[in-house]
């Protein structure tokens, strides 16, 4: 059937002509970019291409001075960060934003938020469907910290964790919600090569669930092996988009970003 | 947490608020259940302001201006006289249907028509949830310092307003504020003889706030509060609606703020624009911070003694000063209201220190 066809092959996220500058600085500029579904992408440029921003403008954070983002097929821009979430779009932050105070478990628990009903008044007044609505959010957000595999940390306090660990948290808390769409700004920064192979891993264990991931890394290695497709940005422009190894081949790559490390590499 | 669990503390609270007039009879020192009842009237209104504060993080300068709203709209009700209304056709409605009740005016002979308290009340509290949103809705867009700046500017107004209007009494207050009776049989009052009633419907009130709040920090939406004070970004990218969460708080602490200044005027027989001050806005603040912030029971314990010590005249005229003393000291030393007495955690780790044993999953701080 047609129709079926075309959902199938419909990008499951369309940014078209995004633009957002800051004072006078352009951090992004009229980029376009098609996320195809169950695919995991990647966003790559040098420091200050405007990576972050674009997560920013696609999970409203912050309003594009212009362009689109339509996600399924409907226009997203413009409207609060809760509600894209509330969609089915998930994300992390390059600075790890948890929420200190609480238990991992809790993080955890209030990324799967949005699937809860329980409001104000049944919780206070603790309504046996309020208790309902938290053994369901409970049992789920443990099969999120079991699926990232965190299972012993589940029950600290998120503050004193280690840097790898709290990594792992917003991951739990992110793919709680079940989301359609998972935004990751740079999930291996700070990780040890062990620990980036595993994120990777994880990576790629997540989009096998059915969830398309666009994921914003410096890492190559890992860019390289785990991303179906990838977009290259260079001060606030698209300059290139392709499959890993046209990227690597990619002159105009090597030249802004890889630099003279693969130049030096790709020498006989 | 189960709900066995949850329960317990609030049991206990009730114990212990209902065996300290027994004490208090046995120490022969009956005397004191007036000041025990105004500090626990005092702690309803400062365990809505850990709510905000504590838990969503956001700080309130202006909290004693919704005591106060609920204080005098209740005052103001069940004190003016309306006969002079009495050719209305609402009128002889509003009093068969017991909003309107008569009395005699000050003199102790005219007569007079005033509102129910109950109905008064329930006007302190639409009031009030008209104001907090009105309130609510622009300033809570604001962070920290501006946050502070503008509730506060919220509690000068009120301040000046009580001050200010004829109707309000200006600097001498209303009195002649007339019993509430909220059970059969039981009523909010200064009445001597009724002290120790007056006193049990108070620690009823707390109980009930208290059972409340503990529920609701325990609940999704509780710990969406939690996670606003956490980080906001976050917890709007999770698919918090921050905006409506915060403004659903503020109303809910203006809301017990209002309802313990309204019972504090039936049971003083009146309020006054003091009620209304600044500092006792800081005194709220200053107790939530040496409650350690997102601490129910430590705010509450920590209101209950201090307002308890203040109306005794402990302080002496350094009342104000103790409190702010109180407050430059959470900050410097609990900026995060990590404060090591009252929290059931110190308690927990001091107890792990002193036997040797390391808890399951115990604190990771250090
Ligand atoms: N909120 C902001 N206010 C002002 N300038 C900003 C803001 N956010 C980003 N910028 C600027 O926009 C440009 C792009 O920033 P962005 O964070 O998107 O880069 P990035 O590609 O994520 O870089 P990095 O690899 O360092 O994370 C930078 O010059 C940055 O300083
Ligand atoms: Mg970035």
């Amino acid at each position: 059937m047609p129709g079926i066809d075309k959902a199938k092959t419909a990008p499951i996220l369309r940014a078209m002509g995004l633009s957002r500058s800051f004072g006078g600085l352009h951090a992004l500029q009229d980029v376009s970019l098609d996320v195809p579904r169950g695919c995991i992408k990647g966003v790559i440029g040098p420091n200050g291409a405007g990576k972050t921003t674009l997560f920013n403008l696609i999970s409203g954070s912050l309003k594009p001075d212009s362009g689109t983002v339509c996600f399924e097929e409907r226009p997203i821009q413009g409207m609060k960060p809760s509600r894209i979430a509330a969609q089915g779009i998930s994300r992390t932050f390059q600075n790890i934003k948890l929420f200190h105070g609480m238990t991992a478990l809790e993080n955890v628990l209030v990324g799967r938020h949005r699937l809860g009903r329980a409001g104000f008044f049944g919780g206070m007044l603790n309504l046996p469907a309020a208790g309902r609505d938290e053994r369901m959010l409970l049992d789920r957000a443990r099969e999120a910290i079991a699926f990232i595999g965190i299972e012993d940390v589940a029950q600290r306090e998120v503050s004193g964790l280690s840097f790898g660990h709290q990594r792992a948290v917003e991951l739990a808390r992110a793919i709680a919600s079940d989301p359609v769409l998972l935004l990751l700004d740079e999930p291996a920064a700070g990780l040890n090569m062990k620990e980036t192979s595993d994120m990777g891993a994880l990576v790629r264990k997540i989009r096998d669930r059915g969830v398309t991931v666009l994921m914003v890394e410096h890492d190559m290695s890992l860019v390289m092996g785990i991303c179906d497709d990838i977009t290259v940005l260079n001060q606030g422009r698209k300059i290139f988009e392709g499959a890993p190894d046209a990227v690597q081949r990619s002159a105009e790559v090597i030249r802004v970003y890889l630099g003279e490390v693969n130049a030096e590499d790709s020498q006989p | 947490m189960s709900a066995f669990k949850r329960i317990m503390p609030v049991l206990g609270l009730a114990l212990i608020l209902g065996l300290a007039p027994a004490m208090a009879s046995l120490a022969g020192a009956r005397y004191l259940l007036t000041q025990m009842t105004m500090s626990i009237y005092y702690a309803l209104a400062t365990v809505g302001l850990c709510l905000l504060m504590g838990y969503a993080g956001q700080i309130s300068m202006g909290h004693a201006g919704f005591m106060a709203i609920g204080g005098y709209t209740s005052s103001v009700l069940t004190t003016c006289n309306l006969i002079g209304h009495a050719q209305m056709p609402a009128f002889s409605l509003l009093e068969r249907s017991g909003v309107l009740f008569r009395t005699v005016s000050a003199d102790g002979v005219s007569p007079a028509v005033c509102v129910a308290p109950w109905a008064a009340f329930l006007a302190a509290i639409i009031l009030t949830i008209a104001i907090a949103l009105l309130i609510g809705m622009p300033v809570l867009r604001l962070k920290g310092h501006y946050l502070a700046m503008a509730t506060m500017g919220f509690g000068i107004i009120v301040h000046r307003m009580v001050i200010g209007f004829r109707a309000l009494g200006e600097a001498d207050g209303i009195s002649g504020v007339p019993a509430f009776p909220v059970l059969p049989g039981a009523a909010i009052s200064g009445v001597i003889s009724d002290r120790l009633s007056n006193y049990l419907l108070a620690a009823a009130a707390l109980v009930a706030g208290v059972w409340l709040l503990q529920n609701l920090v325990h609940s999704r939406a509780g710990r969406a509060l939690r996670a606003i004070r956490g980080s906001e970004e976050a917890a709007e990218a999770s698919g918090v609606d921050t905006d409506r969460y915060k403004l659903m708080t503020f109303v809910l602490s203006a809301v017990f703020a209002a309802a313990a200044g309204s019972f504090l005027a039936h049971y003083n027989g009146g309020i006054g624009p003091s009620e209304a001050g600044v500092m006792k806005s800081v005194r709220a603040v200053a107790l939530v911070a040496l409650g350690g912030m997102a601490n129910l029971w430590g705010t509450l314990f920590s209101s209950l003694i201090l307002n308890f010590l203040s109306l005794r005249g402990v302080f002496q005229s350094y009342d104000d000063a103790v409190f702010g003393a109180i407050l430059i000291a959470a900050m410097v030393f609990a900026p995060h209201g990590r404060i090591p007495f009252f929290t059931a955690n110190a308690a927990a780790r001091a107890w792990r220190r002193l036997t040797g044993r390391r808890g399951r999953g115990g604190d990771a701080r250090d």
